[in-house]
């Protein structure tokens, strides 16, 4: 019994590293600090559903096709930016270009835009591209727009800065008729709250 | 099992194709019935059947299919019809995606050819430029016509686009969606009486999908022997249906990867031999026509030029470097009037690439690409900087970069750009 009670143990031990660390859905609860990869700290002023896949996290508010910020939490060698979803995977979009630590902001920029090109979006523009940076860390930011091939056009912003030459990049994507705007405000407020431990 | 039966008919419905054309007024007959000259059909069916062919044969059912009079519709009710409305549906998303190029100068260039070709079909046809890279076109049955600018990237004239437009065309009159529909539905049933508790349902399943994807090869024989024939009525060359699938060929064959992915490769059994039978059967209608045949290639490239250099980035945003180089190389060899803009996309992969020796070969790329007739877009600049700075040539990248700045003064990166020039300064 003893031994049984171990390995329930154990196994409990197990889930609750795996909700921790692997990616499961959970919720970011508004007013409570959110620290990324003990890295970096956000203030969150709303509610978020959260979820995790690797090196890439993303939260929504109304799900993800109508706002969406995805946070690369220091992409490496060979790391993709955006996350494939199942529909990307049974269109046959499983090889995303890469990003490579000797990259500057501007190559990031590019790859991002070569990112989107390749998950089918068109008419993809970006403007406002320019320096940025966290604390003492490099970075830049810019403002994107595409349209889906449903037809949706939809707005972006989108902020990056390297770490030990990893890269963090958080981009903010939502439709352009009413939910790009709609939480704009709370998404500045967070992007303005982001500090690095 | 439905979704199955859906997926294999919207398969059947939306075929990527290329061919041939061209127009028939001057013959003053209808279209289909100058294809189904005895002597152009005979020869083309002779030439092109093989043994292996017998399962794509047309079974009488479809033999008696006859083809579309200009404005024909399915009966109501029929299961023509239920496969127009759903191509109908299919059309009415397509209309409003953001794929759609909406350049009118392209649009009235590319719908004015088709409806020179289609004839009295011409109200009946709608023409859609599509932004994807990748060799493609698609004919719906309805009449909806889908050419992607991956397509128009890799036509070298007026008269090979007329041979794609053409082609498609053929599959519409000779109706080979509802061909296909009826043809799959039998296998299906076969599949399923075939198969029934006997253990081998995957096998089956596997050579059942096989022989669903795309038309058949007698559609597409069909479908190239109708292109060719329009192709010569309209005065063009019939040796642009030969050279366009043999130069398609020699670039897909290059990528294994792309050749499995591909719409084109999925829709389209190239072969040399297909080139070959259909370079032969050129010259016999090139022998026929009443005047010297035109390729229309200035125009075409007056039309493409100015939109190409986007094209190509589309394509090199997909990362498939070889087959891209592939692409540029038979671009370069064809006398292209702009190899500055070529030899800079060239360089583009193998600075993206950045594989062992690929960042020399970038830097040659764009030093020939500066030297070479036409021009290269001002870009060439802030690649060749940003190349030069991962060779670790920090005062020559910030050169290259303060060019680019100077070649485009409202850059939509350009504080990025002065930021990394006052970096690069700084070191």
């Amino acid at each position: 019994m003893r031994a049984f009670a171990a390995r329930l143990g154990c196994l409990a031990l197990g889930l609750l590293w795996l909700a921790g660390c692997g990616g499961g859905p959970g919720l970011i609860e508004a007013g409570a600090p959110v620290v990324l990869s003990s890295t970096l700290k956000l203030d969150p002023q709303i509610a978020w559903s959260r979820s995790r896949s690797g090196w890439i996290e993303t939260w929504t508010v109304d799900g993800d096709a109508l706002n969406r910020l995805e946070f690369v939490k220091g992409a490496s060698n060979g790391d993709a930016l955006i996350a494939l979803d199942l529909e990307d995977r049974e269109n046959g979009r499983s090889e995303l270009p890469v990003f490579d630590r000797g990259m500057t902001g501007l190559e990031v920029h590019d790859l991002y835009v070569a990112t989107l090109s390749q998950l089918g979006y068109s008419r993809i523009a970006t403007r406002d591209v320019a320096p940025w940076q966290l604390g003492r860390r490099p970075g830049f930011r810019f403002a994107f727009s595409h349209v889906a091939e449903d037809g949706l056009e939809r707005e972006g912003l989108a902020l990056g800065f390297f770490d030990d030459g990893e890269l963090w990049l958080v981009t903010y994507t939502a439709p352009k008729v009413h939910y790009f705007q709609k939480y704009r405000p709370q998404v500045e407020a967070l992007l303005s709250s982001m500090t690095l431990l | 099992m439905r979704h199955f039966f859906a997926g294999a008919v919207v398969l059947a419905l939306l075929q990527g194709c290329a061919a041939e054309t061209e127009r028939r007024e001057d013959r003053g007959k209808p279209v289909i019935q100058a294809y189904e000259d005895p002597l152009v059909r005979s020869r083309l069916i002779e030439k092109t059947e093989s043994p292996d062919d017998e399962e794509d044969a047309p079974t009488e059912e479809q033999a008696r299919l006859d083809s579309l009079e200009p404005g024909d519709k399915p009966q109501g009710g029929s299961d023509e019809d239920g496969l127009w409305m759903k191509m109908a549906r299919w059309e009415e998303d397509l209309s409003t995606s953001g794929e759609v190029v909406e350049d009118p100068e392209l649009l009235a260039y590319v719908r004015g050819l088709a409806c020179r070709l289609a004839g009295p079909h011409c109200p009946h046809i709608r023409v859609y430029v599509i932004s994807r890279p990748g060799f493609n076109a698609r004919m719906a049955p309805n009449g909806a016509m889908e050419i992607w600018t991956g397509g128009l990237l890799r036509l070298r004239s007026e008269a090979e686009l007329a041979a794609m437009i053409g082609h498609e065309l053929g599959h519409y009159l000779r109706r080979h969606a509802i061909q296909r529909l009826r043809s799959t539905r039998t296998k299906i049933a076969s599949f399923l009486e075939g198969h029934a508790g006997t253990g081998t349902a995957r096998a089956g399943y596997r050579d059942l999908l096989g022989s669903l994807s795309g038309f058949s090869r007698s559609n597409e024989r069909e479908a190239d022997g109708y292109g060719l024939q329009v192709l010569a009525e309209a005065g063009y060359e019939p040796k642009a249906v030969s050279e366009l699938w043999r130069r398609v060929h020699a670039e897909f064959k290059t990528v294994e990867v792309y050749r499995n992915r591909s719409a084109f490769y999925a829709t389209h059994p190239l072969s040399e031999e297909r080139a070959e039978i259909l370079a032969e059967l050129a010259e016999d209608v090139r022998a026929k026509m009443a005047a010297e045949p035109v390729s229309g290639r200035d125009a075409y490239l007056a039309m493409i030029r100015p939109r190409r250099a986007g094209y190509l980035r589309d394509e090199l945003d997909q990362r498939q470097f070889e087959q891209a180089e592939a692409l540029l190389d038979g671009l370069l060899a064809d006398d292209d009037p702009n190899p500055a803009e070529l030899h800079y996309f060239k360089g583009e992969i193998h600075r993206l690439r950045d594989d062992a020796g690929d960042p020399r070969k970038a830097l040659r790329s764009y030093d020939t690409a500066m030297a070479a007739a036409g021009e290269a877009p001002p870009e060439l600049h802030r690649s060749r900087g940003l190349l030069l700075r991962r060779m670790g040539k920090g005062s020559a990248a910030a050169a290259a970069l303060a060019a680019y700045l100077e070649a485009v003064p409202d850059a939509p990166d350009r504080a990025l750009v002065a930021d990394l020039i006052a970096s690069l300064e700084g070191q």
